[in-house]
């Protein structure tokens, strides 16, 4: 009677182990995959690094590219970025807006539109895209030789996580 | 009677006590391939070195520390490991996969070398100026 109990007992205990193994085997694993999952999404730092690269490029010390409202001016060229860039990862979008009166004197575009949704919406999905914006208070000369005052805003976005090959 | 339990229960502890380390073995080994393995430091360095160049400008001197690389030097050359083309780095530690590549949007060039230091293996990597764009195309 003695020893079925004891038998009982540990089956009992072999039951508990290999739950708590399981628990344990499961809590490791979510463990590293959180922790390299998390570690490997530089999506927001590539967008803060496009924005602000383009914006250490386009300033300097509070003044704009004297060209950059010229119909001429070539960012790609003017800032070294790719203008063949690759929709399907990176979104930039640059504006020019007159400080006192908020009109729009120049925009550049480039990438996929649905990207400024996706930014909208980058809290709500880990699949679209993070971005990054940057405001500068510049003063940029306008097609009459003039200094005015604007603002300047720097919206990145990216969506590259990456690929093995 | 007793003495033959408590013999069945001394077995069933050594079972239970094996059993435990081959499975805090087997979850050390995870970790340890999980962390170690060149796929972690394909996809690391890849973005690591694709933020750097994104993130420089040109005449801009970066060295960089990749005493990680030394371990898979015997599997792969020093020179398949890293290539930088097209707006793109591609990170290759190991012979039997392509690596890990990282687009990235700058089109400045880069020249790169590997050297050694106290420190171990570090990476030298040179954004090149227009001019001296001009001059290497």
């Amino acid at each position: 009677m003695n020893k079925k109990a004891e038998m009982m007992g540990i089956k009992v205990l072999s039951f508990w182990m290999i739950l708590i193994w399981i628990i344990v085997g499961f809590g490791i694993l979510a463990g590293v995959w959180i922790f390299f999952s998390i570690e490997s999404d530089l999506r927001l730092n590539q967008a803060k690094v496009i924005s602000e690269n383009i914006g250490g490029c386009l300033v300097d010390n509070t003044y704009l590219d004297k060209d950059f409202v010229k119909d001429e001016f070539n960012l790609f060229d003017r800032c070294n970025i790719d203008s063949e860039l690759n929709k399907r990862y990176f979104y930039i979008n640059i504006t020019l807006a007159d400080f006192n009166s908020n009109e729009k004197i120049k925009e550049i575009l480039k990438g996929d539109s649905d990207f400024e949704i996706q930014c909208y919406l980058s809290d709500k999905s880990k699949d679209y895209a993070r971005c990054f914006t940057s405001s500068y208070i510049v003063y940029y000369t306008n097609e009459n030789d003039e200094i005015k005052k604007g603002i300047l805003t720097i919206k990145s976005g990216s969506n590259n996580l990456g690929e093995r090959l | 009677m007793n003495k033959k339990g408590s013999g069945d229960n001394i077995y069933a502890e050594i079972i239970f006590l094996i059993l435990t380390a081959i499975f805090l073995i087997g979850m050390f080994a995870f970790v340890h391939v999980k962390t170690s393995g060149s796929a972690y430091y394909e996809q690391m360095y890849s973005k690591k070195i694709a933020l750097l160049i994104d993130s420089s400008k040109p005449e801009t001197k970066i060295a960089l520390n990749v005493k990680e690389f030394e371990k898979f030097e015997e599997d792969v050359r020093l020179e398949e490991i890293l290539d930088v083309s097209n707006q793109k780095v591609t990170v290759k530690l190991d012979s039997r996969s392509d690596g890990y590549v990282f687009p990235i949007v700058s089109t400045n060039k880069v020249d790169y070398q590997f050297s050694e230091s106290d420190s171990g293996l570090m990476l030298n990597i040179l954004i090149l100026d227009e001019d001296n764009n001009e001059q290497k195309s």
